[in-house]
């Protein structure tokens, strides 16, 4: 491959923007090469060695890219706040006890997947995927189910020493789980190409809702509704920090503060439970809550190594 | 030489939004006329020239927009805002103050050693 072409394709495999300023700035980028490039051969260098001069005197790509990304990186205002509103409209319907009402849930759910639908086809700005989180999550919730019912079991073995659940609701797990796993991590995957950091920006709400499902099933009354109260609490915090997370312009700050807030949910959460359960139950949630944001960065390492071993198979 | 770099990392913006108060330019334009009004002093990675024009375009000191160059080709002209303008005259008085600021401490240091 031609050496130019070579040089923006690593340029472009670290750069993060919006498919439409990217592809404004790689063509701004290519202009400025081949002009250097073209005075280069007009003083007299033959043009291979004019384009190597060139990207030369461009410099690293990966530390321009970084540079660029990180411009672009800083969300508006407006995205910032469309991208809390999502965690804010569900966090009051679980303040005000709404969340199981179909009433309630289902036009906004269909709500969420309209906006984040329309927002996806509309150049994919970074407030979509709080948007998308949600209108995905009964697709995800199969997945969680499946997750959640392992916890269950755990739990029970552990502090009671045999299974609870009913054979039905086992084989509901086993039929449900794997068609719900394979199409949320086909969605995440796939979200994860341009930036794994939108994928998180997705899947950010989901132990919060896990761990309420949890206290919902298996929590009396009282812990109920005082996990819906909490569970509204957390959901303002994530809507911060997602908040905090679109209008930093460090890309390590972004990470940071979700990496930080998110696994501290179950913990707040789990206050709610009475007995001497709860430190147990947060940690027990927590370290799946950090490497379920965590996923999608694993899930890019293996598209890009795949994507790298097609690219370096030599051509017949 | 790291000390010239980190004077010209903090007055680039300063230096592009100068270039652009006669007349749009697009980033090869301005790099080459840097060049030449420096007399060739200021030399740095081509590549960085970009994040910098982005981010004043960010900040609304300048407008971009993509154009027909004189020989056909289409690049990405930036212009100078209202707003940039005013950031500029702002940066040159402060400039101009803190340059004086600097010359006169050092010739005081020169004429008493």
């Amino acid at each position: 491959m031609h050496s130019l072409a070579l040089y923006l394709r690593d340029l472009r495999g670290h750069l993060r923007l919006e498919p439409e300023v990217q592809r404004d700035a790689l063509q701004e980028l290519r202009t400025h090469l081949e002009d250097r490039a073209d005075e280069l051969v007009a003083a007299g260098w033959p043009r291979e060695e004019a384009t190597a001069e060139a990207i030369r005197l461009f410099g690293d790509p990966r530390a321009i890219a970084r540079q660029l990304s990180e411009v672009h990186a800083t969300g508006s205002w407006l995205s910032v706040a469309l991208a809390s509103l999502p965690h804010l409209l569900i966090g009051l319907l679980f303040a005000f006890h709404l969340w199981l009402n179909p009433f309630w849930h289902i036009p906004i759910l269909m709500l969420m997947g309209a906006v984040g639908g329309i927002a996806l086809l509309r150049g994919r700005p970074v407030w979509a995927y709080s948007w998308l989180g949600y209108a995905l999550f009964p697709v995800m919730l199969g997945s969680l189910l499946a997750l959640i019912g392992l916890g269950q079991a755990a739990w029970y073995v552990l502090t009671r020493g045999y299974i609870l659940t009913s054979v039905g609701v086992w084989i509901a797990i086993v039929l449900l789980a794997p068609p719900a796993l394979f199409a949320s991590c086909y969605a995440v995957l796939r979200l994860s190409r341009r930036d794994w950091l939108h994928a998180t920006l997705l899947v950010t709400p989901y132990p919060v809702l896990a761990i309420s499902l949890l206290i919902f099933s298996r929590g009396s009354h009282t812990e109920f509704l005082a996990a819906d109260t909490s569970t509204a609490l957390v959901l303002l915090f994530v809507a911060l920090a997602v908040a905090a997370a679109v209008r930093l312009g460090r890309r390590f700050l972004k990470i940071a503060i979700l990496l930080l807030v998110v696994p501290l949910a179950p913990l707040l959460i789990a206050q709610s439970i009475e007995g001497d359960a709860k430190l147990f139950l947060a940690l027990l949630l927590g370290l799946p809550a950090l490497l379920l944001l965590l996923s999608p960065l694993l899930l890019s390492f293996g598209s890009r190594a795949a994507a790298q071993r097609t690219s370096q198979r030599p051509s017949r | 030489m790291e000390f010239e770099r980190e004077l010209l990392k903090g007055s680039t913006e300063t230096l592009l939004l100068s270039l652009l108060t006669h007349e749009p330019m697009y980033g090869y334009q301005l790099l080459r006329e840097m060049e030449r009004r420096s007399r060739g002093y200021f030399h740095f990675k081509e590549g960085t020239l970009y994040p910098a024009l982005h981010r004043l375009e960010r900040e609304n000191l300048i407008e971009a927009l993509w154009m027909s160059a004189p020989a056909g080709q289409s690049r990405r002209y930036y212009t100078i805002t209202g707003q940039g303008r005013r950031a500029l005259a702002r940066r040159t008085s402060v400039w101009s103050s803190f340059a004086n600021a600097v010359t006169m401490v050092m010739q005081t240091q020169g004429s008493a050693s």
